[in-house]
C-alpha cells in the first residue's frame, strides 16, 4: 500500500523555451503520517540511447508529511543543454517526476516531451548549430505514465527479518 | 431464473479472479488480473428494468496492489474491504467521506466514491490466495501460497496468530458461523480445522482430495449458515471430480457432490437456509416450535436446508440443495474457462459468478425454484439452538443495570466534554466550504468568459498558442474541475501557498501547503507539532530554544542561556562532576505569592564587569489588598569594581551585596570573593560564593550564621516558602538544611545520578554533567533536572533519587498526546525530557511494543506524579491508566489498583490492630488528599464501565464498595 498517492500534477507554463526553469504543481494525499521527508526528483533524459545523459534537475525534500491532502509546487532549473549530445536537444525525449522515501523510490511519473524550434521555418531547415534560445518544449501533460513501486511504509527496515514483521500500519 | 452477463463489468478484460457482495446488497465487490480492485454498484445489476438508468455502474477502483488481486472479501458490516494479491499484500479499504478521486495517470474516470486503504497487513511471504472474516468481524484469516494461514485482528491489523500445519500452498479458508472454528484446504490435499480459542489444530482430514489430479488456482472451500457442514473443493472419486461435504464434530466425510467434469474450484453456500413451503402465519407460534421440534416430526416441507453453488474448472456452475441429491441447476457454456469465486447476494436469490475469462454471470432465482428462504431471526435461533449462544461469550451483553447506569453516567460525561470539539470542528468546516465556495465561483467566471475555448477542449484538440499556453491550462483545470470536485484541483488562479527554506545541507525543503480535508482542524495541531519535532535536530542552535521557553518562565532569566551553556568548563574539568549551568531560570508558579527569578544574565559567568546577581522577593500583600502592589525586595550582587586605573584587573574581587526594594536601599553589605548564586525568601537570604563559602543573611541583611564551607562553589541555589535551604555545589554534592532549626536534611552526592544509564551522551560529555536546574519541587522536595531532561527527584524518606521524567517511552500511545494539557509539574518536566531528550524516535512502532510501552509509561507517570506529591496530576494519569487496563481487559491489574484503593474492609482505626498483621493497619485511606474510595468511585470505576469485559471486575467492587458504605 502507499502511503503517497499522486493526486494531480499540473505542468504550468508549457509550452515554455527550452531555457525557462520547470514548473510543476503537485498535488497529493498522505494516508499515513511519515516519520521523514518525501524527496522529490526531476530527472531529464537527455538521450535514449544512454542514461549517463539523465541530468536531475531538481531534488527537493517535501514535508512534515502528516494525513491529509497537500500540494506544493515543484520548480527546477532546465537542464544543462551542452551536456546532451547535440542530435539529441531537438526531438522527443522523456522527463521523470520520482518522489522516494527513505530513499527508496515508490513512484514515477513520465511524461513525453518534444523540443522543437518555436519558429516552424526553423524546424524545416535546422540551422546546422542548434541555436538554443529558439527552441521551445511541450511537456505532454496529459498523458503521465505513472509506475508505482512497492513500498512498505513505517514497516521496519527492509534488512530485517521477514517473517518477523507482523504488525499492520495503521492509519 | 434470469441470467446476465452484463458487458461492463470487467477488469480490462483480464482475469476475474473474485467477486463478493456487500452484506448490504448495495454494493458487489471484484478483484482481478489487472491488480485492481473494483467496487459496483449492484442496482444495475438486480432489476432488470433499471439496468441502464441505474446511476453510476462503477462505483470506485483501487489502484493500490502490486499484483493480481486473487481475492477480495467485504466484513459482514459492510463498512470494509479486505483484498489478497500476489506478493503477500493484503490490504483492507474503508469509504471515506467526500467523493473519490481520479487515480493520477491511471487512465480511470474519477471514483464516485471514497474508498481508500486503511491498512496493510504483512507477514505472508507469498502471494495471498484466499481471506475470509470472522462472523463478528473481529478477526480476519488470511491463506498464502506459503503455506501458512495468518490470523489478523480487525480493524487495526495486529497479527494474531499464524497457522503452520499445511506442508503445501494455502488455497481457501472459512470461517465457522458459530465463530469456533476455522477450515482451509491446501495443496498437500488436506482440510484442515483450527480451533478459534487457541488456534490449535483439532483435526486433519485426508479425504477423497488424495486422488485429485491436476491444479487449481483456488481451493475455496464454505461452511454451511447452519454451522453444520463444510463443503471442500477440488475432490476426486473415481470416475468423477467431486466436492466432499465434512460434518461438524467428527469432522468425517459422509457424502459428497458428484457430478462436474473438471475440479471444483469454488464452493459458496447461499448465507440463509430455505424450505420448501412459507412458513405457516404467525399466529401458529410456528417458528420457534418448529425447529425446537423433532425433526423427524416436522413435515418434510418444512425442514430447512442449505443451498450452495459451485464453481469448477469444467466452466460451469452447479447449484444444489442439501435435500436433494441432484443439483437444482446446472449452467453450462456461460464461461470460456475456468469458474472461480461466487457470491450470494443478500436477499439469497441471486448468484453471481466470476470467470477467469474475465467476466461475471448473474443468475437471479426464483422461490419456486430454490425455495423460501429462512429469516434472519429464524437462522439466529437456530444457530443458538444449537450450539448456544455465541453472544454470550462475547461478553457483549450488559450483566447488571449497575453496569448500565455508568456507562450511560460516563458517556454523559464524555458528551460534555467533547462539545467543544465538536463545535471547533464544525467552524473549521464552515471555514473551509466557503473556500470551496469561493473557488468554484472562480471558476465558474473563468468558464463563462471563455465558452468557446471550453467546447474545444471537449473536441480534446490540443491547441498550442503562442501566449504561454493559457488554453491548455485552462483546458486542464476545466477537465480536473470535471473529474474531481474535491478536493477542488489547484486552480491557476491561487497560488501555491507553500514555505522553502535550504537546509543545512544545502538542500531545498519545502513544506507543503495543505489542502482543506474534513479533519483539518485537528491536523494543523499535528502539523504543527511535527514541524518542532522536525527543527529541533536539524539545527543545533534552535534546539536550545525549546529548553529556554520551557525552564524561562521568568522573562529575565533568558538572556543569561547561550553564554551559561559553556561558561564553568574551566573551573573543575579534572573532576568526575562538574556541575555547568545551562540555564537557571526558575519561577514559582504564580499561584504562590513568592516570585523567585535569578537572573543570571552574565554574573554567572563572573567575567563580565556588569555581572550582576539579583533575586526579587515578593512580599505577599497582607493588608494593602487593593493598594497598589508592594515592590519586589531585590537582592543584587555587585562585583566590585576598582576605580584607579593604575589596577591592572577591573575587579577587585570583592562583591557588594546590595538589597533594594522599589529602588530604595534596604541594607548592603560586601565582602571577597566572587557571588554565584543566591536566593531568598521572606523569611532569609543566602548568598553562596566561589570560594564554597555561603553566607545566610536575615530578611534586615544581618548575618544570621558565620559563613558556611561548603567545599565547592555554589552552582544551584533554591528556598521553599518556609525556611529549608537547597545548595548544590559544583562538586556536585547537594545540601538542604533546615535554618530555623540549624539542621541538615540532606547531604547527598549526585554521583549516583551520573553513573545511572539515564545520564546519556547529552547530558554527560567529557565526564561533566550538565544541570539545567536544581531547586525545590512543589511539595518541598528536592529535584534536579539533567540537560537531556530527565528529572530526578529525592525521596527523602527512601534516601535515594527517583527519576520521575524521562524520554525512555517514545513508542507509548500517550507521547503522541502530549503534552495533555500543559499544566502540572509533572507534565512541565515531562516535556522538558520529550524536548531536550535525543531518543531517536524509530517510527517503527509494532503494536505489542507499543502497548507494553503504553503500560509502563502509564504507570511510570502514576507512580511520578505520587512521588512529586501532584494530586491532579496523579488522578488524571490514575484515569488514563484505568482506561487503558480497561481497554486492554487487563483484569489482575486492575484488580490490584482497585483492591489498593479499596482497602480493607474496617478503615485502621475503627479496627483492633493486630501485630501479626501489619498489612491492613497500614494501608492509608487518603492519597495526596483525595480519599481512595472517592477516587475509585467517582473516577475509576466509570473509568471501567467503557469496556463490557471487565464489567464483572467492576461489579464485584461495586458492590464491595456500597458494603463498605453500610457499614461506616
Amino acid at each position: 500500500m502507499s502511503a503517497i498517492n499522486i493526486t494531480n500534477v499540473t505542468v504550468l507554463d508549457n509550452p515554455s523555451m527550452f531555457l525557462k526553469p520547470f514548473q510543476f504543481e503537485i498535488s497529493y494525499e498522505c494516508l499515513i503520517p511519515l516519520k521523514d521527508d518525501l524527496e522529490w526528483k526531476l530527472i531529464y533524459v537527455g538521450s535514449a540511447e544512454d542514461e549517463k545523459y539523465d541530468q536531475v534537475l531538481e531534488s527537493v525534500l517535501v514535508g512534515p508529511v502528516n494525513v491529509g491532502n497537500y500540494r506544493f509546487l515543484f520548480q527546477a532549473d532546465p537542464p544543462e543543454w551542452t551536456k546532451i549530445p547535440d542530435e539529441d536537444i531537438l526531438g522527443v525525449t522523456v522527463l521523470l517526476l520520482t518522489c522516494s522515501y527513505l530513499g527508496q523510490e515508490f513512484i514515477r511519473v513520465g511524461y513525453y516531451v518534444s523540443t522543437e524550434y518555436a519558429d516552424d521555418s526553423l524546424n524545416l531547415e535546422p540551422p546546422a548549430k542548434v541555436l538554443i534560445n529558439q527552441v521551445r518544449r511541450t511537456v505532454l501533460a496529459e498523458k503521465p505514465r505513472v509506475t508505482k513501486f512497492p513500498m512498505a511504509f513505517n514497516a521496519p527496515l527492509a534488512n530485517e527479518k521477514k517473517g518477523k514483521k507482523n504488525e499492520g500500519c495503521l492509519r | 431464473m434470469i441470467v446476465e452477463k452484463p458487458e461492463w463489468l470487467r477488469h480490462e478484460g483480464l482475469q476475474i479472479f473474485s467477486v463478493d457482495f456487500q452484506p448490504s446488497g448495495q454494493r458487489c465487490a471484484t478483484a482481478g488480473g489487472d491488480h485492481k480492485v473494483r467496487i459496483w454498484n449492484t442496482r444495475p445489476l438486480m432489476k432488470e428494468g433499471e439496468a441502464d438508468r441505474g446511476g453510476e455502474k462503477l462505483l470506485a477502483t483501487l489502484c493500490d496492489h502490486f499484483g493480481s488481486v486473487n481475492c477480495v472479501r467485504w466484513s459482514k458490516s459492510g463498512l470494509y474491504v479486505a483484498s489478497g494479491s500476489d506478493g503477500s499484500l493484503v490490504l483492507i479499504h474503508e469509504k471515506r467521506h467526500g467523493t473519490g478521486t481520479v487515480e493520477f495517470g491511471s487512465g480511470e474516470p474519477a471514483n464516485v466514491e471514497n474508498w481508500k486503504v486503511c491498512a496493510s497487513l504483512r507477514g505472508h511471504t507469498a502471494d495471498v490466495v484466499d481471506l475470509a472474516w470472522s462472523p463478528d468481524d473481529s478477526m480476519l484469516a488470511t491463506c498464502s501460497l506459503d503455506n501458512t494461514v495468518r490470523i489478523w485482528k480487525m480493524p487495526g491489523g495486529s497479527s494474531v496468530a499464524v497457522l503452520t500445519g499445511h506442508s503445501s500452498l494455502v488455497k481457501g479458508v472459512a470461517w465457522d458461523p458459530i465463530g469456533s472454528f476455522l477450515a482451509s484446504q491446501s495443496d498437500d490435499k488436506t482440510v484442515m480445522i483450527w480451533q478459534t480459542s487457541d488456534w490449535a489444530a483439532v483435526h486433519r482430514a485426508e479425504g477423497p482430495w488424495r486422488k485429485s489430479v491436476g491444479s487449481t488456482f483456488f481451493r475455496r472451500l464454505s461452511w454451511s449458515p447452519c454451522g453444520h457442514f463444510i463443503i471442500t473443493t477440488h475432490g476426486y472419486e473415481n470416475p468423477s471430480h467431486t466436492a466432499q461435504v465434512l460434518e461438524r464434530g467428527d469432522w468425517s466425510g459422509t457424502f459428497n457432490f458428484v457430478g462436474h467434469n473438471a475440479p471444483v474450484v469454488a464452493v459458496r453456500f447461499n448465507h440463509s437456509m430455505f424450505r420448501k413451503q412459507p412458513l405457516p402465519p404467525p399466529e401458529n407460534n410456528g417458528e420457534e416450535e418448529l425447529l425446537q421440534m423433532d425433526p423427524k416430526k416436522v413435515p418434510k416441507e418444512m425442514v430447512p436446508y442449505n443451498v450452495v453453488a459451485m464453481g469448477s474448472q469444467d466452466r460451469n456452475i452447479t447449484v444444489w440443495t442439501t435435500a436433494n441429491p441432484r443439483p437444482v441447476f446446472v449452467g453450462k457454456h456461460f464461461f470460456t474457462q475456468s469458474v472461480v469465486d461466487l457470491s450470494w447476494s443478500p436477499d439469497g436469490y441471486s448468484l453471481f459468478c466470476c470467470s477467469l475469462d474475465g467476466t461475471v454471470a448473474s443468475f437471479h432465482f426464483e422461490a419456486k425454484e430454490l425455495g423460501h428462504i429462512v429469516s434472519e431471526k429464524e437462522m439466529e435461533e437456530f444457530r443458538r439452538n444449537r450450539y448456544g449462544d455465541s453472544r454470550s461469550r462475547q461478553e457483549s451483553l450488559a450483566e447488571s443495570p449497575a453496569q448500565l447506569f455508568i456507562e450511560a453516567t460516563a458517556a454523559a460525561k464524555k458528551v460534555g466534554n467533547s462539545t467543544t470539539i465538536v463545535s471547533n470542528g464544525n467552524t473549521t468546516s464552515n471555514v473551509s466550504n466557503t473556500t470551496v465556495v469561493t473557488q468554484t465561483n472562480k471558476q465558474v467566471a473563468s468558464t463563462t468568459l471563455r465558452p468557446q475555448e471550453h467546447e474545444e477542449a471537449g473536441t480534446t484538440t490540443t491547441v498550442t498558442t503562442p501566449k504561454n499556453g493559457t488554453l491548455e491550462k485552462d483546458q486542464a483545470a476545466a477537465v480536473a474541475v470535471a473529474a474531481a470536485p474535491l478536493p477542488p484541483p489547484p486552480a491557476k488562479q491561487t497560488p501555491v501557498k507553500q514555505r522553502e527554506y535550504r537546509q543545512q545541507d544545502g538542500r531545498r525543503r519545502i513544506i507543503p501547503e495543505a489542502l482543506h480535508t474534513e479533519d483539518d482542524g485537528g491536523r494543523k495541531d499535528r502539523e504543527s507539532s511535527a514541524e518542532k519535532r522536525k527543527l529541533s535536530p536539524v539545527d543545533a542552535s534552535k534546539s536550545e530554544a525549546p529548553s529556554k521557553r520551557l525552564l524561562g518562565s521568568g522573562g529575565s532569566g533568558g538572556g543569561g542561556g547561550v553564554g551559561g551553556v559553556r561558561e564553568r568548563n574551566g573551573s573543575g574539568a579534572s573532576k568526575a562532576i562538574e556541575v555547568s549551568s545551562m540555564e537557571r531560570s526558575l519561577g514559582l508558579s504564580s499561584t504562590t505569592n513568592t516570585t523567585v527569578a535569578i537572573n543570571v544574565t552574565q554574573a554567572s559567568q563572573l567575567r563580565g564587569p556588569d555581572g550582576v546577581l539579583s533575586v526579587q522577593v515578593r512580599i505577599p500583600d497582607e493588608e494593602s489588598l487593593d493598594g497598589p502592589a508592594v515592590a519586589p525586595i531585590c537582592l543584587e550582587a555587585k562585583p566590585v569594581r576598582v576605580q584607579d586605573a593604575a589596577a591592572g584587573r577591573g575587579e577587585t574581587g570583592e562583591t557588594d551585596l546590595v538589597c533594594s526594594q522599589g529602588g530604595e536601599i534596604r541594607w548592603r553589605d560586601r565582602f571577597a570573593g566572587k557571588v554565584t548564586a543566591l536566593t531568598g525568601n521572606t523569611n532569609f537570604w543566602a548568598v553562596g560564593c566561589e570560594d564554597g563559602s555561603l553566607q545566610v543573611y536575615t530578611m534586615a541583611g544581618r548575618r544570621a550564621l558565620p559563613s558556611m564551607v561548603v567545599g565547592s562553589a555554589a552552582a544551584f541555589m533554591d528556598c521553599t516558602r518556609g525556611w529549608e535551604l537547597l545548595l548544590l555545589t559544583r562538586g556536585g554534592t547537594m545540601h538542604v538544611w533546615d535554618l530555623r532549626q540549624s539542621q541538615c536534611l540532606l547531604n547527598e552526592s549526585l554521583l549516583s545520578l551520573t553513573l545511572s544509564s539515564s545520564a546519556t551522551s547529552s547530558a554527560k560529555e567529557n565526564g561533566v554533567m550538565r544541570i539545567i536546574s536544581a531547586r525545590f519541587s512543589e511539595a518541598g522536595a528536592p529535584l534536579v533536572v539533567l540537560a537531556n531532561g530527565h528529572a530526578f527527584l529525592f525521596h527523602s524518606k527512601m534516601r535515594s533519587w527517583l527519576r520521575i521524567a524521562d524520554d525512555f517511552f517514545p513508542s507509548s500511545s500517550f507521547v503522541s498526546t502530549w503534552p495533555p494539557s500543559g499544566d502540572g509539574e509533572l507534565a512541565g518536566l515531562q516535556k522538558g525530557a520529550a524536548t531536550l531528550g535525543k531518543t531517536n524516535f524509530s517510527w517503527n512502532r509494532t503494536l505489542i511494543n507499543e502497548k507494553y510501552q503504553t503500560r509502563a509509561h502509564l504507570e511510570d507517570q502514576l507512580a511520578a506524579a505520587l512521588a512529586l506529591k501532584s494530586a491532579e496530576e496523579y488522578k488524571r494519569h490514575l484515569i488514563s491508566y484505568t482506561r487503558f487496563l480497561t481497554r486492554e481487559a487487563d483484569e489482575v491489574r486492575l484488580r490490584e489498583l482497585c483492591e489498593d484503593l479499596l482497602g480493607p474492609l474496617f478503615v485502621p482505626d475503627s479496627e483492633p490492630c493486630y501485630d501479626s498483621q501489619p498489612t491492613t493497619s497500614t494501608w492509608e485511606s487518603y492519597v495526596l488528599g483525595m480519599k481512595k474510595r472517592e477516587l475509585l468511585k467517582n473516577e475509576v470505576l466509570p473509568a471501567m464501565a467503557s469496556n463490557r469485559a471487565v464489567q464483572r471486575l467492576l461489579n464485584e467492587f461495586l458492590d464491595m464498595l456500597s458494603e463498605y458504605e453500610d457499614t461506616q
